[in-house]
């Protein structure tokens, strides 16, 4: 979820003239958004917005144009989606659809380009590409100088060292490759083009080079500075429907702010989901038939249609009612309707969900604990009464505490693949690590300690469709001056004889426990745990000074044993 | 209460013992004089002193050193197996002996020297003899000190008969083993007196005589008890320390939630860890190239493995509904549907994968389902992020549930579970719920906070697994309300690992 900053007084003001900058806080529900205090650096306020797929939503100007939607009772008209084309193309490659297929651009002319709304532009253009255009993978824009292009542009797909020219925030000419090698843009996106036989390029009438897409401009033609009154706005992508919603968004923006918008054609050398030859901005449809019946169904509040249709109409979207059904489509700058709910949580935000009154559930249902937890539940509860004290400790663990520093197996444990640090890089498939990990903290502690967990683990099994499975067991540990076998040994006989399942025992080698000292536990003939007086040698590795009995116990395989 | 009746109730049977001792006596005592006419032993003689003194009711009349004798090590050793003149005397009554075969020459050198300066042995061609009609009765008697003295840590010259006293003095003055291990020093004794206020407590003293601290099950058989007064306690003095099990205090308050949805019609759910990004992401209408599916957001399990298993249909339908909407009345993301990626195990990063997993086994319809869930999330741990965390969650399924309900249902959390003062809803966005809400509550010590979020259920998460009627979602955020009322300020102490910390962790109570 992006947050931008914006001058509330800005914002205001693109509302309306009478609009008061302290109303901005209240209404920003309507967007889904959230104040979250003054940016330091820049004096400006920070807005959190909460909807992924309202990109149109990501500036002062968004959100000001759903605000003024609501005062004047409907969304605004944008001719820029259906002014005619001022006969300015750009050409695309055949070869485009192996690397990056889609292009669009627009022309804006308009006030002069100042500090503020130079600022307000880049933050635009960076969250799109970020959060919409998943960090210019799918989509990425460029903004230039207009006066230096000369139409027809060219997308023209080129060989890694097929071109050269000056990118912005640098001094000397570079071939594409070594832009990807050198350039900080370079570096961090040469991912997206990774593998490909061909990079891509925008080119002028004159051979100019606006850009390489979707990594950096040119210093010459890609450099807009304040004072500019012309600009060229183009977006490059995979998905050509993101590519126009951001053409589309960015022009309304402009428009917003009083720019004029000259829509730009696209020529495709192949076909495109919207036919060879399309334009920017382009005016996309999101329509839905909603079952009229189905507002009233999901918000739980009977609504007359009219007032449905007055409702949807001041968010900004285009209604009409017919026989059971209502028609809404949202505007061109908004593809984020999928099916007729998303028209009913458009409803829902212009009633006000506050205005929505609360009411409880009124099927009865009967509540009820998982089995394992009933399980667990009276395993803890057992232990509590044998005075121990309960620890919850977390699941991720490192991969030493568990195996080498247990004295055990490094195969038997579930790992990640991308941990973020060598800490927390395994599940724990025992309680053992996570109690001794008490011990290790607290020698200063008031001996004795009698501590206990009942927890998830992960065991790696074959078998299993996810080769893992989670179970529970306890973990209890005994420390203090005698801590024997006898002391793990009495709390497995004591919760055998309350839960009903009686256990043996079963001699167990282990680099864990001194030998002779330790037992395999069965209930019912299975595997159900093990008990021991742990080695020396394990003690000294978690620096522990005092003699330790440890029992641990599968609650799966005393569940099925209790008879 | 005056000090002295305040005294003289708490006062310890030995203490009582004491005053009375000495108020008999009329003089001042040294401790020994004391355990007698006291009619208890030395050692709680001294203690009760000490006690006493400590009051200011005793005070020491006089300090004297006196003169003891005592044996060490080797005068012990000599007391239990002999003096080495008697060894050499037991050996030559079988004849005459050389040096090397009387024993150990070093121990032996002092004792030889002795005998032969008092003409009780004789020595011929480098073998000893007894001396004829020698007098050894010296030699016995010294046998008999040594054998005295070993019964008492210390004799002081009253214990000893003059000519006892004198030998042991006299010994004791000699080098190395010649001594017999006799030993002397100087011990410090006081005698002790009463001061004004211990005459006082002696006085009332009497009135307690018989009191004892201790009822035991020899009073009770005998019904002796009854002769008894049984002392009052201080109650001041502050109780020994003791510690007991207990529930760990988070998991007192992830029980109390769990209790509370229970009373509310909900059945529990729980799940694996290790999850599969479609019942993860998928299932829940996530599309495959959201940014919180990326790399850098989930854990994946090492190797890459895929689950082996999914279900169908479903899995089948889920794809569809990503790719066109399949039969969910909605158009879909419209992308490729990676059905390998699909298949990728992570940890579970969000407790709704349970919710979707419940839509996959038939659930109740009405029906209501909750967790608490452990889940991972790729982030660096700090003050407010652990490595893992519980999330609560769940879901409300009925032919009539709508937004209402839920919104009455984040209000029953609120005033319930979260002590909420007072309650607003703002609209949210979550992937797979439409529409979306957020709850905000006015905690009594928090302020205003997010309690949670919810929603229902997308079609395209629900119809793919043939359910047809609403279905809320809902997860709440409870951990911050648990760190206040257990007094912490970072998240990682929730999962703390010293004992210390967790004993003084008091149990938060959730009303």
């Amino acid at each position: 979820m992006p947050t931008i900053l914006v001058d509330l007084a800005d914002l205001a003001r693109l509302v309306g003239d009478d609009y008061p900058a302290d109303q901005v806080e209240a209404d920003l529900e309507l967007v889904k958004g959230e104040l979250k205090g003054a940016d330091p650096a820049t004096g400006r306020t920070k807005i959190e917005l909460n909807d992924t797929n309202r990109p149109d939503l990501w500036s002062a100007a968004g959100i000001a144009r759903q605000l003024r939607a609501r005062r004047r009772g409907r969304g605004d008209a944008y001719k820029c989606f259906t002014d005619e084309p001022g006969g300015k193309r750009i050409l695309v490659d055949a070869r485009a659809t192996e690397v990056r297929p889609y292009v669009a651009g627009f022309l804006a002319r308009g006030p002069a380009v100042t500090e503020d709304s130079l600022a307000e532009l880049i933050q635009s253009q960076e969250k799109l590409c970020d959060g919409y255009g998943a960090r210019r993978k799918t989509v990425s824009v460029g903004i230039y100088r207009a006066e230096k292009i000369r139409f027809p542009v060219r997308y023209r797909m080129v060989a890694p060292r097929g071109a050269r020219f000056v990118p912005l925030g640098m001094d000397d000419e570079l071939d594409l490759q070594q832009i990807l090698e050198r350039h900080p843009k370079g570096i961090e996106y040469a991912h997206i083009l990774a593998g490909a036989p061909v990079y891509p390029l925008l080119e002028d009438g004159r051979g100019g080079i606006l850009s390489f897409p979707p990594i950096i401009n040119s210093r010459a033609i890609g450099e807009v500075v304040p004072g500019d009154r012309e600009l060229f706005v183009e977006a490059t992508g995979t998905d050509l429907r993101a590519v126009l919603l951001i053409e589309n968004v960015l022009a309304v923006d402009l428009a917003d702010r009083g720019w004029e918008v000259e829509p730009v054609v696209v020529e495709y050398a192949f076909d495109t989901p919207f036919g060879r030859e399309v334009r920017a901005p382009y005016p996309l449809t999101n329509e839905l038939e909603v079952p009229t019946g189905d507002f009233a169904r999901l918000l739980g509040e009977p609504l007359p249609p009219d007032e449905i249709e007055r409702l949807l109409t001041a968010y900004g979207c285009d209604v009409e009612l017919r026989k059971g059904r209502t028609r809404v489509a949202t505007a061109p700058y908004r593809q984020d309707y999928m099916h007729p709910v998303d028209a009913v949580e458009d409803l829902a935000i212009a009633i006000g969900v506050n205005h929505l009154s609360p009411v409880w559930p009124e099927r009865f249902t009967p509540g009820r604990l998982a089995r394992l937890t009933l399980h667990e539940d009276r395993v803890r509860e057992l232990m509590i009464g044998l005075g121990f004290e309960e620890i919850i400790a977390n699941v991720l663990c490192s991969r030493a505490d568990v195996t080498t520093r247990l004295g055990a197996d490094a195969a038997s444990v579930v790992a990640l693949e991308n941990p973020m640090s060598e800490s927390y890089a395994a599940l724990r498939p025992t309680l053992l690590a996570s109690l001794l990990a008490v011990e290790e903290r607290s020698a200063k502690t008031a001996y004795p300690h009698r501590v206990f967990e009942v927890g998830e683990v992960v065991v790696p099994d074959p078998g299993d469709p996810h080769a893992s499975r989670t179970t529970s067991l306890l973990g209890a540990l005994v420390a203090h001056p005698s801590a024997s076998f006898s002391d793990a040994h009495s709390v497995l006989s004591y919760l055998g004889y309350y839960l009903d399942a009686p256990a043996e025992l079963r001699p167990l080698e282990s680099g864990t426990f001194l030998p002779g000292r330790a037992a395999e536990v069965l209930v019912g003939g299975r595997a159900a745990g093990h008990l021991g007086e742990l080695h020396p040698e394990v003690l000294e590795r978690w620096g522990v000074r005092m003699p330790v009995a440890y029992l641990e116990l599968r609650l799966d395989a005393l569940l099925a044993a209790a008879r | 209460m005056s000090t002295l009746d305040e005294l003289s109730s708490t006062l310890h049977p030995l203490e009582a013992k004491v005053l009375r001792a000495l108020a008999g006596a009329g003089t001042a005592l040294g401790e020994a004089d004391l355990a007698e006419r006291a009619a208890i032993q030395e050692a709680q003689a001294r203690m009760a002193s000490e006690w006493l003194l400590a009051k200011a009711a005793l005070e020491a009349a006089s300090e004297e050193s006196v003169p003891f004798v005592a044996l060490d090590d080797t005068g012990r050793e000599f007391a239990r197996s002999g003096i080495p003149e008697l060894a050499i005397r037991r050996r030559l009554e079988q004849g005459p002996a050389a040096m090397a075969d009387l024993g150990d020459a070093k121990d032996l050198s002092a004792a030889i020297g002795a005998l032969r300066k008092a003409k009780l042995i004789t020595v011929e061609q480098g073998k000893f003899a007894l001396a004829p009609g020698a007098d050894w009765s010296g030699i016995e008697a010294d046998q008999g000190l040594v054998a005295k003295l070993a019964t008492r840590d210390r004799w002081f010259e009253p214990d000893l008969a003059p000519h006892e006293w004198q030998r042991a003095r006299e010994l004791a003055k000699k080098p190395g083993r010649s001594s017999l291990g006799i030993k002397q020093g100087e011990q410090r004794r006081r005698t002790l007196q009463l001061t004004a206020l211990g005459r006082d407590l002696a006085a009332k003293s009497q009135d307690v005589a018989d009191e004892i601290s201790q009822l035991t099950p020899d009073m009770l058989r005998d019904g002796t008890w009854r002769k008894h007064k049984f002392r009052a306690y201080n109650l001041q003095i502050p109780p020994p320390r003791t510690t007991g099990g207990r529930r760990h205090p988070y998991r007192e308050f992830l029980d109390a939630v769990k209790r509370k949805l229970i009373s509310f019609g909900f059945e529990e759910m729980r799940g694996p860890i290790v999850e599969s990004e479609f019942w993860n992401n998928d299932a829940l209408f996530m599309p495959q190239f959201h940014p919180a599916r990326a790399i850098h957001d989930v854990y994946f399990v090492e190797g890459m493995p895929r689950a082996t298993e999914l279900p169908e249909p479903a899995a089948s339908n889920v794809a569809r509904a990503h790719e066109t909407g399949g039969d969910t009345g909605s158009i879909g993301w419209r992308y490729a549907f990676d059905r390998d990626a699909t298949r990728r195990l992570i940890l579970r990063s969000q407790g709704t994968a349970l919710s979707a997993r419940q839509l996959g086994k038939s659930p109740s319809i009405p029906g209501k389902y909750f967790a608490i869930a452990r889940c991972f999330r790729y982030d660096d741990v700090d003050a407010t992020h652990a490595p893992d965390f519980f999330q609560i969650e769940g879901i409300v399924l009925g032919e009539e549930v709508n937004l209402r309900h839920l919104l009455g249902l984040m209000k029953l959390f609120g005033l319930e579970i979260a002590r909420a003062e007072e309650m607003r809803f703002t609209p949210g966005y979550f992937p797979f719920t439409e529409p979306s809400v957020e709850a905000h509550m006015r905690h009594p010590k928090i302020g205003w906070m997010e309690l949670g979020g919810g929603g229902i259920f997308r079609p395209e998460v629900t119809k793919p697994f043939g359910i047809d009627v609403p279905v809320i979602a809902w997860g709440l955020g409870l951990d911050r309300m648990a760190m206040v009322a257990l007094g912490i300020d970072d998240i990682r102490d929730l999962f703390s690992p010293d004992l210390d910390f967790l004993r003084s962790r008091r149990s938060p109570i959730l009303e």
